[in-house]
């Protein structure tokens, strides 16, 4: 069966023309779904290599007017969902700021900092065709998969999170591919919610092993390192992760 | 989430549990000097109108409150089986607390601090390494306090088998704040108990500075009950343009970071400002989520002063007392001198001094 592919590219970065050039590439090369980045300030979940982007992105004025405005000229079939962090949206109020998302094209919503006991009272704030995607760690116990079918709905996927700690950290070996089966066949059983895979993911290889019981993986810090490094090696790396899942 | 869930029921455990609680008692007498005196100082009473008690914290082990929380919280992690120790600190005091606990109970320390407060703070550094604990230098963001806790938290979630995370104030995901707290209230019910037999009705006011409002939770906490008027005092530092201040709650907004729905200074598209203060402990841009709340109900009240009134309200302490206050707790004196005007002179009013202003004597040294 034939996995996802997830891109992260945090919005504005390297420039806001490279930006939406990479979403071309993304679109050509048969990227599923494209998680943009709404830069925040405090980054709690993300390594160096995605803080360095938001604050460059950031001091180079991208906010959140400024993402939607950039959405609207992505590749008009690519599906895509904004990541950010609670606080943007929240002084935005959550209503107003899941529907000016929502217009904007995406068709749902990856929130770090919010766990899913939080992410419940908020879908009665989400326009219609609208999701928030819970996240899933190895630390997850068995007690709280139910929240992960309720929160899991419109279509939302579930980001599971390969590892303990923060995006860009070294991939474990056997042990972690039989924890991640382990947690995957525990969600399995509660909800059909599509689970993708994130963090960590540097290279085809890595993608193939971890989406081996999932259905897609989520790459980002290695998508900003090749983008760092120009179109062509950014092209590059998704030829090849697009290769590995088939 | 579910580490929240484990230590929230940890937490919950020790609570109930006599020898956790009797453990405690002989640290805060034996190890950190407690009960701290409640002291009259009868000179500033005389100059200000009111009779003013000061609450000793600075005569704490290591020098400022942060060692009661510190104790606490290192003999929780002791039952919870972590071995690995981490903390965020902005001025250090809460980093050097740390460091001290984790030599006493024979535990690794990791502590993060900002790369502007390494280098502000030196002295401090310097202790915390001679503890035994490695600081790591944050470089990230703006390089102090919050960035520190950012990095602590990432940390945290890429070792929580082993580790414990011991955040300094009344600050971040539940249930820190009301470990902290409680950990902390330890200050009020002694106070409560010190200020009885000079005010049976209990005092008028409670002064205490606030950053992210251990200290003032701690005094505040056993008062709450009481008619004593509470008064936070936040730093107003050099102006009211954001990034010149840390005042939270008295030119915030309400905003989510670190894991607490709060008073946060935030810019209009949510990313966190830039903060300001003289004393680098109150250098959040957040503040416990408490403390909104007593904001938000009207129990307590809260106020700011500039560096430049703090510094005064320093000199003022020093001069009259022979107390040198932290730069910190010079603003809850300062917010005092500055409401001097309400109180009569059959008043009692509590201020908390913190901690000692020997970490900060080498800067008006530099000047
Ligand atoms: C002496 C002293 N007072 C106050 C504070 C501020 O913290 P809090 O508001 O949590 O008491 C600090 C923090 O470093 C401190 O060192």
């Amino acid at each position: 069966m034939k996995k996802n592919l997830v891109v992260y590219l945090t919005a504005g970065y390297p420039s806001a023309g490279m930006f939406l050039k990479a979403a071309e590439v993304a679109w050509d090369e048969g990227v599923d779904l494209l998680e943009v980045g709404l830069p925040f300030s405090d980054p709690i979940a993300d390594g160096p290599v995605i803080q360095a982007a938001s604050q460059r992105a950031i001091r180079s004025g991208v906010d959140f007017d400024r993402t939607m405005s950039l959405a609207r000229r992505l590749p008009p079939h690519l599906a895509r969902v904004l990541m950010t962090y609670s606080n943007p949206l929240f002084v935005r109020g959550w209503p107003l700021a899941f529907s000016e998302i929502s217009r904007a094209g995406f068709s749902g919503c990856v929130l770090p900092d919010v766990p899913v006991e939080e992410l419940l009272p908020l879908i009665s704030f989400l326009p219609e065709n609208f999701y928030l995607t819970p996240f899933a760690a190895p630390t997850t116990t068995g007690d709280r998969l139910n929240l992960y079918a309720t929160a899991a709905r419109g279509g939302a996927f579930i980001y599971l999170v390969s590892l303990r700690g923060i995006t860009g950290a070294a991939l474990g070996g056997a042990a972690q591919s039989a924890e991640l089966e382990r947690l995957i066949s525990g969600l399995r059983r509660v909800t059909h919610a599509p689970i993708y895979v994130g963090f960590g993911v540097q290279t085809g290889r890595d993608a193939a092993r971890l989406a081996a019981h999932a259905d897609g993986v989520i790459v980002g810090t290695a998508a900003l390192r090749a983008l760092a490094l120009g179109i062509k090696p950014f092209a590059r790396l998704l030829r090849e992760l697009r290769t590995a899942l088939f | 989430m579910a580490q929240l869930g484990d230590l929230e029921a940890g937490y919950r455990r020790v609570r109930r549990d006599r020898g956790f609680t009797r453990e405690l008692a002989v640290l805060q007498r034996e190890y950190a000097g407690r009960p701290t005196p409640l002291y009259f100082a009868e000179r500033l009473s005389a100059e200000s109108g009111a009779r003013v008690y000061l609450k000793r914290e600075d005569l704490c082990h290591t020098g400022a409150h942060k060692i009661n929380n510190c104790l606490g919280q290192a003999l929780l992690a002791r039952r919870l089986g972590k071995r690995r120790i981490i903390a965020e600190t902005g001025a250090g005091q809460h980093g050097v607390a740390t460091a001290t606990v984790a030599a006493k109970f024979g535990l690794d320390c990791v502590i993060y601090m900002g790369s502007k407060d390494v280098e502000r703070q030196a002295q401090n550094v310097f202790r915390m390494k001679l503890l035994g604990a490695e600081v790591r230098e944050v470089k990230s963001g703006t390089q102090t306090l919050k960035d520190a806790m950012n990095e602590a938290l990432r940390d945290w979630v890429t070792n929580v088998e082993t580790t414990y995370y011991l955040i300094g104030s009344v600050a971040g995901p539940h249930p820190y704040p009301m470990i902290v707290r409680d950990f902390q209230s330890v200050i009020g019910f002694e106070a409560r108990r010190q200020v009885k037999p000079v005010a049976a009705k209990g005092p008028r006011a409670i002064y205490a500075c606030v950053g992210g409002g251990s200290n003032a939770m701690g005094i505040f906490y056993a008062f709450i009950p009481t008619r004593a008027e509470l008064i936070g005092v936040e730093a107003g530092g050099t102006g009211s343009r954001p990034g010149r201040h840390s005042a939270s709650l008295t030119r915030g907004r309400a905003g989510i970071l670190h894991g607490s729905l709060t008073k946060l200074l935030s810019a209009p598209d949510g990313n966190v400002s830039p903060v300001h203060s003289i004393a680098a402990g109150l250098d959040y841009p957040g503040v416990g989520p408490e403390h909104a709340y007593l904001q938000r109900s009207g129990r307590a009240r809260y106020i700011s002063v500039t560096d430049r009134e703090a510094l005064a309200a320093f000199h003022r302490l020093t001069k009259l007392e022979g107390i040198p206050p932290a730069f910190e707790s010079a603003h809850a004196v300062a917010g005092f001198l500055k409401e001097r005007r309400r109180y009569r002179k059959s008043d009692v009013v509590l201020i908390n001094v913190s901690g000692r202003g020997d970490k900060d004597i080498p800067r008006l040294f530099e000047k």
